[in-house]
Parts: structure tokens; C-alpha cells; sequence
């Protein structure tokens, strides 16, 4: 204590005590000297007893003293102490690399050391576990040339040949583990680590020869050259940004385009049949596609989901107009990230996206009730043609699917 | 070993160094020492994961057609025989029906990729909260962000590959995130897909980025990182006989190398097992892609979650200004917040140098608790990456559950403010906790239960003093982030900087350094309050 803090300590158990503050900030013992706060006596405090670890008191009987264990590691013995103490003072030598006694770190199982029928039994493991690999080995071969590779769709040869590469691996691994720990010597070992950088005049010198160069080459003094250079460089990559334009088409007025025509039928995209007045029951839907589109892949867009109401059901006054007989057709393309949205709920027409759960509100023009997307989807006009099917009145009247920098 | 072999070895080995002057070398290589600790053994993870994937995905490029031609199947997967699919489908379905072994194969593939990519962010964990990534290995953790990226795009454009129904969505989602990007949006999608999605020409295009082009970039990365580490040594926790300029450990040859050896073998053996046993990715369930089709329930592959968790729960915001659509609900989550999680990940030990002033070398590791500050930062963006992979599968939750998928995202929606808030203050709480208990036991020593009445009539508890070794490591821990750059400055007289005479802070940018640096060591100023005890000396290596 320094004597300033001296200077400030109550020199009465009276002056003290005097106030609780007093006493909290500056505590005393109950005899009335002074005490450092917030700390319970140590052993070390008390006078005339000498308390060595592991024999905390005479009267404590062996058994029931805590089994408090601090750290895994041993204290140190003083003769593992000293070759601690040796092996760090030893310089470090060429490759930096001294074996010391395991001992040193308080390591109290030395490999080293073992009885050699344990050892010949650590081998034996080590061993066998060899050989298991060996059996496992011989399980996949066997299992690959006798089993039926289609029976029970494959299972039971995935079953054989993989179940058998386990054994093998899992085996080896094992062995090559039981190895290290068993048998192989544990002595630690230190290493000097050296400095992380270089020595202060090699940078002084390897930033000299740069900056030599540099002056050599002229790019600070020699502006032409420089400018030319910087030119020359900055226009190398053009043939390559060039050469990446045949990577596909320029968008254009692509994405506005879905392959609905004036006049297209409605076709089922399963049974690629057109749909008719009739063919959806109420509360029924069906995606469709435009006839003769042949495959989904070339029509990515064009995926329309028809929606059969029950007559006044459809809210929207606009909806009802672009639909037909109670059939709206909408894109089935996500207007949030474009996926095909597919589950359809009869009584309360919302029509959810498995995606990321948009959810739009089918008899109200798929207003958007719930999730991330934030446009409504595109309607399909349709009509009904004279011998009742379903055509569209032309394409959609906005881009369909996901938004993007151009869509406007 | 025998006369005959011995002289063989040693030939080849003078062969060499006759050639390479190697002979040095090796014998450094070979003494080279490698601590040991547990969680030491979690990159080995991902770089045995990195070995299985090479050695299965040269398997499987054998038997897979990268080609969206449409054929007909007709082999022996009995449902979906006569069914027009792309042939990349056709052919996953050939390598897993017809070609025995090849389904193992293609899941031992499929499970190496799920542990590599969780393997890494463990091992980023632990380097994370023990404060590995300080000088001077920083540029490693640069490489290992790259590293966790790079694993991550992979993993999706491998599994993006079968093209069949699960993931011909994913790619569908991510040709709309990549529309959403503004100006050059449509044309990156454009290019990168050939045209109008999905078009024939991706997935040849995926194929060789999935095979060549990013395990190539990923085989370079690995390899400087693990030079990196050769070079400067793996980091150690503090303890007996440790210091900051030692290793102590286990030497490579031959110990560390049988042990790794028989882990490599043992991460190859669980993901044989796991390919064996447990099922991933069953292509021939989902069916061929369709774009007009999708499943109830897509799930990605597990490091995408968060991703999707982000798209699905961000409000619905779109702007239409000057003619020109920017959707925000697609652009902030599936571009931006990535974008900003990842480099803050990347220059978070810039951040963390800076703030505190640290420009000592380190390769004495931190516990966690000996930096509340970045234990709880970290705390907090795993909180919020968790919410986010919550928020991924929001629908089988309330499925499951039978809750309202509506309030289950809404509850998302709030407890990704609310959690990590909360992660932080009890994160930090509990280090400082732990702190303070650490504190104690090293200037108290242990409770041993035992009560004893002094002669002026007290009572107190006797505390047994901590072993000295363990005290001296305790007291290694507890003083690593005491603020006294003076005794940390690596004497590197050209840096010249050191913790003496720092100038009162001028200017905002100051002013918020030293107001950081303050918080982040609030627990200087909290002992000096709560404790009176004369100042402990640390030794400090």
C-alpha cells in the first residue's frame, strides 16, 4: 500500500465504524483493524497454519475432501520443473526443435514408460483393427461381385459395399489412432518460433532494390510512358469482355414476351388437351399453357393457372371482365422470385407460393395478402371461343415473374 | 525395417536431395512441432472433407452428362421410366440405379460437401472466439472467408446439377436474384444462362465451374492457407511452459502425421457411413424439372438457409422510379445482406486491430471469456444467422407445429432485432461473469468447504492457493487483453507506434476510436471499480 492510500484509512475502529459508507469504504475486521475489502482470508493469512495442497486439514478425513480438481494437468515436480526450465534455456538450435520429458508439462502418463505386455497388447489392437479393415475390404469386393445391383432398387448392394467401406475406414482410422496414442512416443516437444518478419535493415534493403526499379523503369519521371502504358492496359481487356458477348442474347423486350398469342387455346400441360367450358368444376383449377408449345422448358414464362369461381365470388370488377364465365386466368410465375406457385385453397381463394409463402388473394385480382412478393400477379385475358374453349385474348399486358432493372 | 528397404529409402531420399537440396528441409518439416488441442482438429475436418470430395467428384464426372438435351428414361427406376427429362437427370438417375456403387458414391459426395462447408464455419468459430485470426495471421483469415464463400457456391451449384425438380427451383430462385441486381441485372442472367431461363445452355456452363473452375480456385486457396500455417505456425492456448514464442506440442514425424493420418481415414469412414445409412438428396422422389411445377416444403441443402430464410422474410418493397423497377424485397436479401455479412466477416480483424491498437504479434490464443466484446459480437451474428436459417424453413415449422405460418414469420420478423440484442448483453454478462470468477480463484484461491474461526472471533472460509502453474496460466489469460500496448508493441521501430503518448483524439473518426476502444475494454474499468485489491503483476511473455 502506497502512503497516500495510508493517509485515507480510518486510524480507529471508532472513526471506521462511524458511518455506513465509512465502513463499507474502509472495512475493518471485527477487531477493529482495518481489512481489505471483498477479500476472505487465504490460508496464506493465517498465522501458524501451513497448508499443503492435498492436505488441507489433519481432522478432514482423506475420503470426504472435495474432489476439486483445477486444470487436468499435475502440479509440477521439482525435477520436472528443472528440465522444464533446462529445455527453455537451452538456445534453440538449427531447426529450433527440443524433445523434453513429458514430465516437464505436468503430462503425468508417459507412453514411454509402460509395462511391454501392455504394449504387446496395444499392438495387438492396432492389429486387429488392421484387419478388420482387410475384412471390410473383402465384404465390399464380395458384395459387389455377388449381389444383384438392381434388387430392392439397390439398396441391398448399397447396403453390402458401403456398409463394408465403413468397416474398412472407420477401422483404419481407428488403428492409425490407436497407433499414435499407444505406441508412438508422447514426449512434448518446443519449438522456438522466431520472429514473425524480417530483420529491419532486410525490409530497409528489399524496399531500396524496389523503389531502384522503380526509378530504373522511369514510371514516376517518364510520363509519357507511364500514360501510354496505363492506355495500353486499361484496353487489353476489351477483346476479352468482348468475347464474353456470344455468352447469349441481349434481354431486349425478351422478358415481356411469354408465347401467349390472340386467339392461343388454353391446353392442360399434363394432358396437353385444351380446356372447354365444363371441364373445371367450381372451385377447381388447372394449369395451362398455350397450345402447340411443346415443351415447359422453351416457355418458361408462359405457365398460367385457370381458376374456375363459383358465380359471383370474384370481387374485382376488373377481374371478372378479363376473365370468362367465371374462369380467370392468372401467370402461375411468381412475382417475387419466380417460382411456379401451386397450392390453391378452394374456401378462401388464396393461392400460396411454396417458395417463400407470397400469398395472393385470387377473387380480388391476386392482391398480394402476405409474404415478400410485392406486385399482384398478371392476369391472362381469355375469351370463350365458339366451340367453348378457353383462348387467350392475346399476351399478358405486363412482364411476367419477377421484377427487373428494365420492366419499368 | 529391414537392410534391403532401409537402403531403399535411403537411396530415393539421397536421389532426391541430390536433385533438390531437400535434405534440410525435410529434417525441419519432419521436427516440426504441431500442438495439441481439440478443436485444433476442425479444419482438419474440412480439408479431409476437401480430399473425399475430389476423389468421389472425379468418380462421378464419369458417369454424369452435363446436357440439357431431352431424352427419354428407360432405366431401371421403374416410376419414371418412359418419362421425357434433361439428360443430366437421365444420367444421375443411370449413376445411381445402373452403375453399382454409384449411389454410394454420389452420397459420400453429397455428405462430404454438407461437412466441408459445416466444418469450416466450426473452425471459423473457434479461430473467431480465440482470437486466432490476429497479426499476424490475418491474411489467413482472409483466404479462409474466401475459402467459406467459395465452399458455399459450390455446394450449390453441385447440387443444382441433377437438375431435377428441387433443384431446377433453386437456380429459378437464383436467376431472379440475379434479375434483381439494377442496370446490368438482366444481362448477367442473360449471359450466365444463355438466354431466357432455364434455357439449354446452363448447366454445361455450371459443370465445368462446379468441376474446374471453383475446386481449382478452392485447391489454390487451400494450398496458401495451409503454407500460411506451415510458415507461421499453429497457434496455442496458453499453458504450462507456453509462451508466445514457442510451440509445444507434438512433433510431425512421426506422431502428428500417424494421427492425422487415421483422422483423414476416419472422416472418409463417417461419410461412408452416413452414404451408407442415411439418405441425401433422393432425385428420383422430386422428379425431372418442370418450371411449371414445384414441390410444397423445397428445402436447400443446409448453408443456403439462411439465404432463403432472408428472401422469405423480408417485407415486400419495390420502388418504381424513372422507368426503372428495383426490387428491394430480392436485392437487400439475397444480394445485399450477404454482401455486407460477409465482408464484415472479412475485415473484422482490421476492425478489431484498429479499434484497440493492436499491432503486437499473437500466437498465444484467448478464451472466449477474455473478450467479452468479441465473444458477444460473435454471439449476436450467429444469433442472427440463426434466425435467418429459422426463417429458411418457416413453413415446415408451422407444419409441423400446426402454427400460423403468418405469426410464425412475424414472430421471425421481430426476433431477429430481439435476439441478438439479447445474445450480445448476456453473452457479454456471462464472459464478464466468468471473468470475474477467474479473477477470484487466482487471487483467492480454491473454496475448500472448510469453515475456521479466527481468534477475533470470525469465521471464514480457508482458500486453498491455486498450484502456481495454473495461477501463472490463469494469469496469462486474464491479462491478454489488458489495453498496455507499450509492453505488447513488437518493437518494431519503423511502425512507430506504441501505447505511450497517443495524443488526445482529434477529429469524429478519433473520437469513435477511442470511445470503441473504450468499450471494448470495459472490463478494466469495471475491475478498478469493484475490486481494491493491490494491482496484480502479470507476467506477461
Amino acid at each position: 500500500m502506497s502512503d497516500k492510500e495510508n493517509d485515507e484509512a480510518p486510524r480507529t475502529a471508532h472513526e471506521a465504524s462511524g458511518s455506513v459508507f465509512d465502513r463499507l469504504k474502509h472495512p475493518t475486521t471485527t477487531g477493529g483493524e482495518p481489512r481489505e475489502r471483498g477479500r476472505t482470508a487465504s490460508a496464506r493469512d493465517i498465522e501458524g497454519e501451513v497448508l499443503e495442497r492435498g492436505g488441507m486439514a489433519p481432522d478432514v478425513p482423506e475420503k470426504v475432501r472435495p474432489a476439486r480438481k483445477v486444470g487436468r494437468r499435475q502440479p509440477l515436480t521439482e525435477k520436472a520443473a528443472a528440465a522444464q526450465a533446462a529445455a527453455y534455456s537451452v538456445p534453440s538450435d538449427e531447426e529450433g526443435t527440443h524433445v523434453v520429458p513429458p514430465g516437464a508439462f505436468g503430462v503425468d502418463h508417459d507412453p514411454a514408460q509402460v509395462d511391454p505386455r501392455e504394449e504387446r497388447f496395444a499392438e495387438a489392437q492396432v492389429s486387429a483393427l488392421f484387419a478388420l479393415t482387410a475384412v471390410g475390404v473383402i465384404v465390399t469386393c464380395v458384395g459387389y461381385l455377388v449381389i444383384d445391383p438392381h434388387r430392392d432398387l439397390g439398396r441391398l448392394i448399397n447396403y453390402a459395399i458401403g456398409g463394408g467401406l465403413t468397416l474398412a475406414l472407420l477401422a483404419l482410422g481407428a488403428g492409425f489412432c490407436l497407433w499414435a496414442k499407444k505406441l508412438l512416443p508422447h514426449g512434448m516437444a518446443v519449438q522456438q518460433r522466431g520472429p514473425h518478419h524480417s530483420p529491419e535493415e532486410e525490409q530497409l534493403a528489399s524496399e531500396e532494390t524496389f523503389f531502384a526499379g522503380v526509378t530504373q523503369m522511369g514510371l514516376g519521371s517518364r510520363k509519357m510512358l507511364r500514360r501510354s502504358l496505363l492506355g495500353a492496359m486499361a484496353l487489353l481487356p476489351l477483346p476479352a469482355v468482348l468475347l464474353l458477348r456470344d455468352l447469349g442474347p441481349l434481354p431486349g423486350t425478351r422478358l415481356r414476351h411469354t408465347g401467349w398469342k390472340k386467339g392461343s387455346r388454353l391446353v392442360d400441360v399434363e394432358t396437353k388437351l385444351p380446356i372447354k367450358l365444363g371441364d373445371i368444376e367450381i372451385g377447381g383449377i388447372a394449369t395451362v399453357m398455350p397450345e402447340g408449345f411443346g415443351k415447359v422448358e422453351d416457355h418458361a414464362l408462359a405457365p398460367t393457372i385457370l381458376i374456375r369461381f363459383a358465380p359471383g365470388e370474384i370481387r374485382s370488377k376488373k377481374e371478372a371482365a378479363w376473365g370468362a364465365n367465371d374462369h380467370v386466368a392468372y401467370s402461375k410465375i411468381c412475382s417475387h422470385a419466380g417460382c411456379p406457385i401451386s397450392l390453391y385453397e378452394q374456401q378462401t381463394h388464396h393461392l400460396l407460393c411454396p417458395c417463400h409463402q407470397s400469398t395472393f388473394d385470387m377473387a380480388d385480382d391476386a392482391n398480394v395478402i402476405f409474404g415478400p412478393a410485392a406486385r399482384r400477379l398478371p392476369q391472362l385475358k381469355i375469351d370463350v371461343d365458339a366451340d367453348g374453349y378457353f383462348v387467350a385474348q392475346g399476351d399478358y399486358s405486363q412482364p411476367v415473374g419477377p421484377s427487373f432493372w428494365e420492366r419499368g | 525395417m529391414s537392410s534391403a528397404a532401409e537402403t531403399g529409402a535411403k537411396q530415393t531420399l539421397r536421389y532426391v536431395d541430390d536433385r533438390l537440396g531437400s535434405a534440410n528441409f525435410l529434417r525441419r518439416s519432419m521436427n516440426k512441432v504441431f500442438p495439441d488441442h481439440w478443436s485444433f482438429m476442425l479444419g482438419e475436418i474440412a480439408l479431409y472433407s476437401f480430399v473425399i470430395l475430389l476423389l468421389t467428384g472425379v468418380y462421378l464426372t464419369l458417369f454424369f452428362h452435363a446436357s440439357s438435351r431431352e431424352v427419354v428414361y428407360n432405366g431401371s427406376y421403374g416410376p419414371l421410366r418412359g418419362v421425357p427429362m434433361t439428360d443430366a437427370y437421365a444420367s444421375t438417375l443411370h449413376l445411381s440405379f445402373d452403375v453399382r456403387g454409384g449411389l454410394l458414391v454420389r452420397q459420400i459426395h453429397h455428405w462430404a460437401a454438407v461437412l466441408f462447408v459445416m466444418a469450416i464455419v466450426v473452425h471459423m468459430f473457434r479461430v473467431f472466439f480465440t482470437g486466432a485470426f490476429r497479426k499476424p495471421r490475418t491474411l489467413n483469415w482472409h483466404i479462409g472467408v474466401g475459402l467459406m464463400i467459395l465452399a458455399v457456391l459450390e455446394g450449390f451449384a453441385g447440387y443444382s446439377l441433377p437438375d431435377d425438380l428441387l433443384s431446377g427451383t433453386g437456380i429459378r430462385i437464383a436467376y431472379s436474384v440475379m434479375e434483381s441486381i439494377p442496370v446490368v441485372g438482366t444481362y448477367l442472367a442473360y449471359f450466365l444462362f444463355g438466354g431466357n431461363y432455364p434455357g439449354q445452355d446452363f448447366i454445361p456452363r455450371l459443370f465445368i465451374i462446379h468441376v474446374l473452375l471453383v475446386p481449382g480456385i478452392l485447391l489454390a486457396l487451400i494450398s496458401a492457407h495451409m503454407m500460411i500455417l506451415w510458415h507461421q505456425k499453429h497457434t496455442d492456448f496458453p499453458g504450462p511452459g507456453k509462451t508466445e514464442n514457442n510451440v509445444v506440442g507434438t512433433q510431425f514425424y512421426p506422431t502428428f502425421i500417424i494421427k492425422t493420418n487415421g483422422f483423414l481415414f476416419l472422416v472418409f469412414g463417417v461419410c461412408t457411413l452416413l452414404a451408407t445409412f442415411a439418405q441425401i438428396n433422393p432425385v428420383w422422389l422430386y422428379g425431372p424439372y418442370n418450371p411449371s411445377q414445384v414441390s410444397a416444403g423445397s428445402q436447400p441443402d443446409w448453408y443456403i438457409f439462411f439465404l432463403e430464410g432472408s428472401l422469405r422474410m423480408f417485407p415486400n418493397l419495390e420502388s418504381n422510379l424513372w422507368g426503372h423497377t428495383i426490387s428491394w424485397n430480392i436485392l437487400i436479401p439475397g444480394v445485399i445482406l450477404p454482401g455486407i455479412l460477409f465482408n464484415l466477416i472479412a475485415v473484422y480483424p482490421t476492425i478489431e486491430a484498429w479499434i484497440t491498437r493492436d499491432k503486437a504479434y499473437h500466437n498465444l490464443l484467448q478464451r472466449p471469456r477474455d473478450t467479452p466484446v468479441r465473444t458477444a459480437l460473435g454471439a449476436t451474428l450467429i444469433t442472427f444467422w440463426g434466425i435467418l436459417y429459422i426463417g429458411g424453413q418457416n413453413d415446415v415449422l408451422a407444419n409441423t407445429f400446426h402454427w400460423s405460418l403468418q405469426a410464425t414469420t412475424r414472430t421471425l420478423q421481430v426476433l431477429i432485432f430481439v435476439l441478438p440484442a439479447l445474445a450480445f448483453y448476456f453473452t457479454r454478462r456471462v464472459c464478464l461473469g466468468l471473468q470475474h470468477h477467474d479473477e477470484e480463484l487466482l487471487h483467492h484461491g480454491i473454496e475448500t468447504g472448510i469453515i475456521r474461526r479466527l481468534p477475533s472471533g470470525e469465521y471464514i472460509e480457508v482458500h486453498e492457493p491455486l498450484p502456481a502453474q495454473r495461477s501463472e496460466v490463469l494469469a496469462m489469460q486474464l491479462g491478454h487483453d489488458l489495453p498496455d500496448h507499450a509492453a505488447l508493441s513488437n518493437g518494431h521501430g519503423t511502425n512507430g507506434t506504441n501505447g505511450q503518448g497517443i495524443a488526445r483524439p482529434v477529429g469524429p473518426l478519433a473520437r469513435a476510436r477511442a470511445s470503441l476502444e473504450g468499450f471494448f475494454f470495459e472490463r478494466r474499468e469495471a475491475k478498478a471499480d469493484s475490486e481494491d485489491d493491490e494491482p496484480k503483476t502479470l507476467t506477461r511473455p
